[in-house]
């Protein structure tokens, strides 16, 4: 377990290498000149010369790919908009998004695993073909049009819920179940295709002919294999939530990274954006790691050697 | 004479599926008496599983549906039983080994657990030691080789023979007075056959359990059972001692079957086969089921279905040729 653990920390290096590459050139891909868009169309060219020159915009790309790198690893990296250090900026951030992405995960996997054991275990019933309309209504549904209805709802129409901010626990409410409206969906499916497989098999049968109770045989026997597939979803849907906070929080002024990310594009404050991405990349890579080892506690068969 | 362990009266059931109903079981009645062992041998798709399911009442409903008869085990009714008392009952009083041990049991937990889970689900007071000792009691029992570190090992460590073993071990937990073996070796290497069947033929003198043996394999069900009931197409069509039923089989189909048994103590030239193929259960014909296969059919064999009938005292076919009628 330990060396295969080392091993998925050393695959990290060519995976940092791409995303960072992939971040920096980004900046470089985009039409318009870097230097010229942070000055301003009313700018001479001498002021687009000389922020061109303090950014070091005017040396060769593998020389500012080197000094983005250095200032990523030395938390060097300056933004632009501050003054002040880039990771200073992402990090507290960072922290909120995750606030809001682990929330999110939790909705969603409690009501997702909910939602796909009842349809399962109740298959072709009223309760499976409301689970199913639900999960695909809650997959298809775009996340700023449904945090703008349950926020008409919650906040405008009954006042139950803060429209927007952070603060207290009441605050995070609509926004994780915005955000985790889609990975419900997906999880609800995956948990009820699965299940429906697991209840097939044998060992199901034998664990009734022990004569365990429907609860035990489900919420034991059962379930615990079908989980093996839906944590492999559950890890790609939080790289999703990720990806998908930029929305929501846009959406409820939530102060984390995808609104950072929002703005700073806005402002063109590159470093930020580069940055920010290489944390995104970053964090996903470590959840999939936790996910190859949550297999191994879940199944027994699954034992990293070497 | 003592009343029978298990008796079932009269079972039919089907199934109910998109194509069409299946008719799995049609008036089907046999018993079991205390301490006996029951073969019930047929081909695949005879209804055998389904019977065994039927008695533990683990058959799905739906797509299943019983549609008459009874099944008494120990004197109470199971299908009118609750189904908390069914369940109270499954593992305690009767209990069951499966056909291929490679999936009945659950990779995801430790063998030793799944056997203690038999025993706490009917003695929840059990505490750790004890069950512990219980559980390394049975391994022994079953001929597991190191119990101590078998208890903690997952299925997939162990070979097919071993698991046919731990479900053994599980079955017999609690003590129960019926056992239910389907096909238990039929998914093992031979050499191994023979020794899980010694084992079950060996605890069951021990614990003077009833065994319902099923098998679709005769040379199985002749070293093992005191009686076979032989089933074709959802109904029985002989039942009788061992011993009478190869000496003097009366039912046609009993006759196939052993005809087509190679045997080295004599010349058999080719192997007697059965003609035909099983009549489908969607859509049986009228009369007898075995009627387009059977070369002794009369004309009576295609209007009415034969009952079983008593050819000799212990000695029951439903055929109409063997019962003049």
């Amino acid at each position: 377990m330990g060396r295969f653990i080392l091993r998925r920390f050393a695959m990290l290096i060519p995976v940092l290498v791409g995303v960072s590459l992939t971040a920096f050139l980004i900046l470089h891909l985009a039409p318009g000149d870097p230097a010229r868009l942070m000055a301003g169309v009313e700018a001479s060219q001498e002021d687009v010369d000389m922020l061109r020159h303090k950014f070091g915009l005017d040396r060769p790309l593998p020389v500012q790919y080197a000094m983005f790198v250095k200032g990523l690893v030395t938390g060097e990296l300056m933004s632009l908009r501050f003054e002040s250090p880039a990771m200073e900026i992402i990090l507290p951030k960072l922290k909120n998004t995750l606030i809001l992405a682990c929330a999110s995960i939790v909705v969603a996997v409690v009501l997702g695993v909910t939602a796909g054991v009842l349809s399962a275990t109740h298959r072709k019933s009223w309760i499976d073909y409301a689970a199913t309309i639900l999960s695909l209504f809650g997959i298809s549904m775009p996340v700023f049009w449904w945090g703008l209805l349950l926020m008409l709802l919650f906040s405008v129409k009954l006042m139950w819920l803060p429209s927007g901010g952070m603060g207290t626990f009441r605050h995070i409410i609509l926004p994780a179940v915005v955000l985790g409206t889609a990975s419900t969906g997906i999880i609800a499916r995956m948990t009820r295709s699965s299940m429906l497989d697991v209840l097939r098999q044998d060992y199901i049968t034998t664990a009734a002919a022990k004569g365990l109770t429907r609860r035990l045989v489900v919420n034991r026997h059962a379930l615990r294999n079908a989980l093996i597939p839906t944590v492999t979803v559950v890890g790609l849907q939080f790289g999703q939530l990720l990806a998908g906070a930029v929305l929501t929080e846009t959406v409820f002024t939530w102060p984390g990274i995808g609104r950072l990310l929002v703005t700073s594009i806005l402002a063109r404050d590159l470093p930020v954006v580069q940055a920010a991405l290489v944390i995104i990349a970053l964090l996903f890579v470590f959840v999939n790691l936790a996910v190859d080892i949550l297999y191994a506690v879940l199944d027994p068969r699954i034992r990293y050697n070497g | 004479m003592t009343p029978p362990l298990l008796s079932v009266s009269n079972l039919t059931v089907h199934f109910h599926t998109e194509a069409g109903v299946v008719r799995a079981l049609e008036d089907i009645s046999f018993s079991i008496a205390p301490g006996e062992i029951l073969g019930l041998v047929g081909e695949t798709g005879c209804g055998k599983s389904v019977t065994a399911s039927c008695v533990m009442r683990l058959i799905p409903t739906p797509p299943g549906r019983i549609v008459s008869g009874e099944i008494l085990f120990d004197g109470r009714d199971i299908l009118s039983m609750s189904d908390e008392e069914v369940r109270l009952m499954r593992g305690r009083d009767m209990a069951m080994i499966f056909q291929d041990p490679m999936s009945s049991l659950n990779p995801v937990f430790t063998t030793g657990f799944q056997v203690g889970e038999a025993i706490v689900t009917h003695e929840p007071s059990i505490a750790r030691e004890p069950l512990r000792a219980r559980v390394l009691d049975l391994f022994r029992k079953v001929n597991i080789a190191d119990p101590e570190t078998s208890v903690n090992r997952y299925p997939h460590m162990m070979s097919g023979g071993m698991k046919q073993r731990v479900m053994i071990a599980m079955a017999l937990s609690c003590g129960p007075k019926l056992l239910i073996a389907d096909e238990p070796t039929t998914a093992l290497d031979v050499s191994i056959q023979a020794q899980i069947l010694t084992l079950i033929r060996r605890l069951q003198r021990e614990e003077g359990s009833s065994v319902l043996l099923i098998s679709h394999d005769l040379g199985v069900i002749a070293s093992m059972a005191d009686r076979v009931t032989v089933m074709y197409a959802g109904s029985i069509a002989e039942t009788a001692r061992v011993r009478d039923l190869f000496d003097d089989p009366q039912h046609p189909y009993t006759r196939g079957l052993l005809g087509a048994i190679p045997r080295l103590d004599r010349d058999q030239g080719r192997l007697a086969v059965i003609p035909g193929t099983l009549p489908n259960l969607m859509n049986l014909p009228q009369g007898c089921k075995f009627r387009e296969r059977c070369a002794e059919a009369l004309p009576v064999c295609a209007e009415k279905r034969p009952a079983l009938a008593e050819i000799r005292p212990g000695h029951e076919a439903a055929c109409h040729a063997r019962t003049g009628r």
